[in-house]
């Protein structure tokens, strides 16, 4: 119950919590005087009143609350009779309040300053500056020894005035990131690609920052992306994968061929079992597919391991004919010329010795009549030497005195006429390695028999492999498997077409790339198993290629399938029948006879969604969009990504 | 029939759901369109979080037609609250991992608490001060206590004079003067137990059996005095901790505005 009759007006002082002092008395529960401290914080209530001077009196001025006028009235100097010593006012809790916000707002502005303070060792100065940790590889960034945080923020190595500036002034965060690193398309582009061409700028501008957010921890996933993010953008959107996500398109994912064709069909189901071969045939996949090795890809064994046994014999077989004397219609060449280059031969000197005997005795034989040339040989010209040297093959007429030249000059030079030959199809270079490793003595031998209209006797039984030749070809025989000389007349035939122009002079280039790409005759048997493909660049220019690795990467680096855990799954016996289904009536040779790596037909058939499903769904393992796709096309790193790098301690900066 | 008070709280609770709202889908938008989500969230919190601060402008500029305090505490709250869901929305963790960010969190933490404890002091107290069934204004409680220790100290002088016995007076002095000194048993009233009442009833009571006749009624009215004080005492602890939480709450405050200012520069200069 409150006692009411406190608050009259008579008796109840007005409080004043917000003031900023009160009653030193009160402080220490005693009562407060009417008065109260001055504004100052000194004490008022020394007297209990300032009397009233009027009319030439004092009047007591005391407050009723406080008693009233007192009994003894004011002094006659006019000073209040009543008075007491001082009190000492104290400050109220508003006040402390007020201070423990501002001591609060001093302490925080007091650490920033410290902490902002420069230290020589450049890092405990960044404490109020950094975020925190940053993750993985970004943490042993380093610029001269210090936290780089200039790698990133342009800002933090700026004076006072830049780094002020910088409050207002945009901060090009992207520009720093593409420093490190690259993609295959551009940057702020989403997956760094343009649809065919052409951009989207309705889905307007990406920045790293979107994805990649720093100082989160060295543990920090800083490239996590969400289903519902790529809904956002993606057209074609779904719950999850196991749920609606579109089936692969067939037949996937093979939808361009392999470098290397090989038919697995035709050797598992024919090869494998014959008789000839089954003892060298592989078991299962393991015997050609390192499983152990398996990733993105699963290597396969080389050509040593998995194909010698049965293909080598062909690799060695299949002579490639460089040169040919072919027939001619007449003698071109003077006999002196031959003599002086060649000299004579056993026979044209035992003729001599007689005619020279037959002299001396007297005998003095009719002058020789020109004998009439009859054609040696009726071969025919090769296809190499006919680009080479621009003949006909079947213009006899034509192709003799050009021939005849060429074996003339060759009779002096050896293999340097061949050479300067090629030179003109293709680079100086490129022409030595073609006709690496030829003898020149070979080259002269055989030209100066082929000179001389007769045919040159190989001195072994069994031709070598490497340079050689035989009664009227100059030949090469592959040493064995990517034989240097085969590869560089292979890219040498690949090319040529693309690279020669004239009507008659293409056509010979397209019949010596057809000679290297036939599968069954072709030289060294390269084209046996090496796919020639379209290659041509974005000017128009048709070019062909042999491809001669294994591994195709192009366009699928946004896609990705660990082959490694899924091959645990069942055993890696019968792991990869599970998906790659063999399809025996696929014409898997055929697609190959096209130079279009994208119109192939698998041996394979199309690996199933379902096939996924079965485990990647909701209550099985992990389905997001990211398992198995990636955001970034081609992500690489600048070369200048090193200059930030921690050197171990005691390396010099020159690299000591 | 949905009081005054009920209607204001109400109609702030709408307003920050659907402020809430708009910012989760904003935020669920620029997410999934691979944008800078901290830059809204960051912004909002900070506009709440000057919001909150200006309630304490607003006490102190009572004279400007700003709206009933009523309905800025009504906000002060329901933002505050709100303020909690952006913070972690923004952050996206509960505990950061650099320096300045943790002071930051910390700061954070802090002014929450307090305001919640604050809060929950403002809604309990009231309730249990009119259980003391007593009146009185804080600022004047330390002249109630006097008040009634000149009464107790009349009361013992006027009791000698009359029975001609000092038992109770020196009573007083050796023991009950202790407790009309000053509010005591503090704790004992925040806690809500009944120390003052036991004291009392131990200390004066226990020398009844020592006193004349005529100096009971003056026992009596010093107990009654005695009971008086200690609703006071109850009163002073109670509203006392009304108005020390925030002497907590407003340094973590201003303290949080400050270092956030900072966060807000720094982010400009090293991000944007």
């Amino acid at each position: 119950m409150i006692d009411f009759s406190k608050f009259r007006y008579f008796a109840s002082a007005y409080e004043r919590p917000s003031f900023k002092y009160r009653c030193g008395r009160m402080a220490r529960w005693g009562k407060a005087c009417a008065r109260g401290p001055d504004i100052s914080g000194s004490c008022g209530g020394v007297t209990e009143c300032t009397p009233l001077f009027r009319d030439g009196r004092h009047y007591c001025r005391r407050p009723k609350r406080a008693g009233g006028d007192c009994f003894d009235g004011p002094l006659p100097d006019g000073a209040c009779s009543q008075s007491h010593p001082p009190c000492a006012p104290r400050r109220t809790l508003r006040v402390w309040r007020g201070r423990a916000a501002l001591a609060a707002i001093f302490i925080v502005i007091s650490l920033i300053a410290i902490s902002m303070s420069s230290r020589p060792d450049g890092v405990a100065g960044l404490a109020f500056v950094d975020p925190g940790p940053l993750s993985g590889h970004h943490a042993n960034l380093s610029v001269e020894g210090s936290v780089a945080c200039t790698v990133c923020h342009a800002a933090a190595g700026a004076s006072a005035d830049t780094w002020l500036a910088s409050v207002v002034t945009h901060a090009d965060m992207d520009g720093q990131c593409t420093d490190c690193h690259v993609f295959g398309g551009p940057s702020n582009i989403a997956h760094n690609r343009t649809l065919f061409g052409v951009t989207r700028p309705d889905l307007g501008e990406t920045t790293c920052r979107s994805c990649h957010k720093e100082h989160k921890g060295a543990e920090a996933d800083i490239s996590k992306l969400t289903d519902a993010q790529c809904n956002t953008c993606h057209l074609t959107r779904f719950d999850s994968f196991s749920r609606n996500h579109a089936d692969f398109v067939k037949p996937f994912p093979y939808r361009k061929r392999n470098n290397i064709i090989f038919d697995h069909a035709s050797h598992i189901g024919k090869h494998f079992s014959d008789p000839k071969t089954a003892a060298d045939a592989p078991a299962n996949c393991n015997g050609c597919h390192l499983t152990e090795q398996a990733a993105r890809y699963v290597p396969v064994v080389g050509y040593q391991e998995a194909c010698s046994a049965c293909h080598e014999d062909q690799v060695i077989g299949r002579e490639m004919a460089v040169l040919r004397f072919p027939e001619f219609d007449q003698n071109y060449l003077e006999e002196s010329e031959i003599l002086d280059a060649c000299g004579l031969t056993p026979q044209q000197a035992a003729d001599l010795f007689e005619r020279l005997r037959a002299f001396e005795e007297g005998d003095r034989p009719d002058p020789r009549e020109p004998e009439e040339y009859f054609a040696y040989s009726l071969e025919q010209a090769t296809v190499i030497g006919s680009l080479l040297t621009g003949i006909d093959i079947d213009d006899v007429a034509g192709q003799s005195e050009p021939l005849q030249r060429l074996f003339l000059a060759m009779t002096r030079s050896g293999q340097d006429p061949l050479v300067e030959l090629a030179a003109t199809r293709t680079t100086t270079a490129g022409a030595r390695q073609l006709f690496a490793g030829l003898s020149p003595e070979l080259a002269r031998q055989t030209a100066c028999q082929w000179a001389r209209n007769v045919e040159y006797v190989r001195p072994d039984a069994e031709r070598p492999r490497g340079w050689g030749a035989d009664e009227f070809s100059l030949l090469y025989r592959a040493i064995g498997h990517a034989d240097p000389v085969m590869k560089s007349w292979m890219d040498f035939a690949a090319a040529a077409p693309g690279r020669i122009t004239g009507e008659e002079d293409h056509q010979r280039a397209l019949a010596m790339r057809t000679l290297f790409a036939d599968r069954k005759t072709g030289p060294g048997a390269c084209a046996k198993c090496h796919s020639l493909e379209d290659v041509s660049t974005s000017d128009g220019v048709e070019q062909l290629a042999f491809k001669w690795s294994y591994y195709r990467d192009e366009q699928r680096s946004q896609k990705f399938f660990n082959h490694q855990p899924h091959l645990g799954l069942s055993g890696p016996e019968i792991a990869c029948e599970s998906c790659h289904r063999l399809n025996a009536d696929a014409d898997y040779a055929g697609s190959f006879e096209d130079f279009d790596p994208t119109l192939f037909v698998s041996n394979f058939g199309s690996v199933e969604r379902a096939t996924c499903v079965d485990c990647h769904n909701e209550t099985g393992v992990r389905q997001d969009c990211t398992l198995c796709h990636r955001y970034h096309e081609d992500p690489k790193f600048n070369k200048p990504v090193t200059r930030y790098m921690v050197k171990p301690k005691g390396e010099g900066d020159d690299g000591s | 029939m949905v009081s005054s008070r009920m209607r204001v709280y109400l109609m702030c609770w709408l307003f920050a759901v659907a402020a809430l709202g708009i910012i989760v889908l904003q935020y669920v938008r620029i997410d999934n369109a691979l944008g800078d989500t901290s830059l809204l969230t960051g912004y909002a919190l900070y506009t709440t979080l000057v919001f909150l601060a200006l309630f304490n402008l607003r006490k102190r500029l009572s004279m400007l037609p700003l709206g009933r305090a009523s309905t800025w505490f009504a906000l002060h709250i329901v933002i505050g609250l709100l303020s909690v869901v952006l913070f972690w929305l923004h952050t996206g963790t509960f505990w950061s991992l650099g320096l300045y960010e943790q002071v930051l969190m910390l700061l954070f933490y802090g002014a929450c608490l307090t305001g919640i404890t604050g809060y929950a002091i403002q809604r309990i107290i009231p309730a249990r001060l009119i259980q003391t069934e007593y009146e009185v204004i804080f600022e004047r409680i330390p002249g109630e206590i006097a008040e009634i220790r000149a009464e107790v100290e009349s009361l013992i002088l006027r009791c000698t004079d009359v029975s001609g016995a000092d038992t109770l007076a020196r009573h007083y002095t050796e023991t009950a003067d202790w407790y009309f000194r000053r509010p005591r048993f503090l704790l004992s009233h925040v806690f809500g137990t009944q120390a003052g009442e036991h004291w009392l009833h131990q200390n004066i009571g226990i020398v009844r059996r020592y006193l004349r006749d005529s100096e009971l009624p003056y026992l009596d009215r010093l107990y009654e005095l005695g009971q008086r004080k200690n609703r006071i005492d109850q009163h002073y602890a109670l509203q006392g901790l009304m108005k020390i939480w925030l002497l907590a709450h407003l340094p973590l405050s201003t303290g949080l505005i400050t270092l956030a200012t900072w966060h807000l520069i720094i982010v400009h200069v090293y991000a944007l």
